[in-house]
């Protein structure tokens, strides 16, 4: 007989689920420490089994049950994960198109090494069709500056033709 | 003679819709868990609420239980935690009564007036210990759950469990000198 064999029975012999044997009365008897706890656990007031209605607690335990069967959620969802949840799909998409042509395409600069332009149409090409499309803008003449005719410039034949060519 | 079931024995049957297992799980488990509700201070009212309502979250989260703890001692937790949550809502606190129909009743007076005097001091003793000491304390003693099942309602190791025991178990023996 230890103490902790009795110390762990204790609570068995105060609900009356266990019994002191011949060894352990005498092991209370001569020990100190022993005696001392049990007199603590036996002082303890156990109160009664409460008599439950068994059937009708049953009865009404399942069908509550059957009116409510869904889980509750252990962790009820808070409502900055859906705001993730779409950021990350924008940036896995972000990534997914956005990433091979980066890759793909050589990027435009200009001989200064600045970034040439502000249009993104331009970014996307490749330096052969920019040359292509620089080669058409450079062939055209510039508008000179100043010498746009106003109404008030033109001779009243030049204003007789206008007219017939707006009016048909 | 057919040995009772077991309670994962009896739970595996409620699971395949055996509700004559579900009653038996009800007697077996309603009235330990109604005492405590009691024993910690919920009223006739309270406990049939909490009662019912620890029952009706065990049998749907019955999937949960493990079966690495008894049966009982996992219902005991959804409870615990169902008057904590009552008694927090209701801004009270949980005390621990021992009311004058449990001091023991004795035909020797001298005897019943001991046993009497010996409660009170127990339940004065029982105010002084920490809440972890005081629950640990009375799981094991008023509620005779094992130092497996005292961990499992209070979230803590059997280690631990035995530690706030031992320690209560100390402060109390001095109330009693």
């Amino acid at each position: 007989v230890t103490h902790w064999h009795l110390s762990d029975r204790m609570p068995d012999v105060r609900h009356g689920l266990d019994a002191w044997t011949q060894a352990d009365r005498l092991h209370l008897s001569t020990c100190a420490d022993c005696a001392e706890e049990w007199r603590v656990v036996a002082a303890v007031p156990i109160p009664d089994l409460p008599v439950i209605g068994v059937e009708g607690m049953t009865a009404t335990v399942l069908e509550r049950l059957r009116r409510e069967p869904k889980a509750l959620p252990l962790k009820p969802r808070t409502s900055w994960r859906p705001g993730v949840i779409g950021l990350a799909a924008a940036a896995v998409l972000a990534i997914v198109f956005l990433l091979p042509r980066s890759i793909n395409r050589t990027p435009v600069a200009s001989a200064s090494g600045e970034v040439p332009t502000m249009l993104p149409e331009l970014d996307g090409l490749f330096e052969s069709e920019l040359e292509s499309v620089l080669g058409i803008v450079t062939t055209q003449e510039p508008d000179p500056i100043g010498i746009v005719p106003r109404l008030d410039d033109l001779t009243d034949e030049e204003l007789e033709t206008l007219l017939e060519e707006v009016e048909g | 003679m057919t040995a009772a079931p077991s309670d994962a024995e009896l739970v595996a049957m409620w699971q395949r819709g055996d509700e004559v297992a579900a009653a038996e799980i009800v007697r077996r488990h309603a009235p330990s868990i109604g005492r405590y509700l009691t024993a910690r201070g919920a009223t006739s009212a309270e406990c049939d609420d909490l009662m019912q309502e620890t029952l009706f979250r065990a049998f749907r989260g019955m999937a949960t239980w493990r079966g690495d703890g008894s049966l009982r001692g996992w219902m005991f937790r959804i409870a615990a935690n169902l008057l904590r949550d009552r008694f927090r809502h209701d801004g009270g606190r949980v005390f621990v009564e021992i009311l004058d129909d449990d001091l023991v009743g004795r035909a020797d007076p001298a005897a019943e007036l001991a046993a009497n005097e010996s409660a009170l001091r127990i339940q004065e003793g029982l105010a002084t210990l920490s809440p972890m000491q005081r629950e640990v304390f009375l799981l094991r003693v008023e509620q005779g759950l094992d130092y497996r099942d005292v961990a499992v309602v209070l979230a803590t190791t059997e280690g631990a469990a035995r530690v706030h025991y031992h320690h209560a178990v100390k402060r109390l023996r001095e109330r009693l000198q």
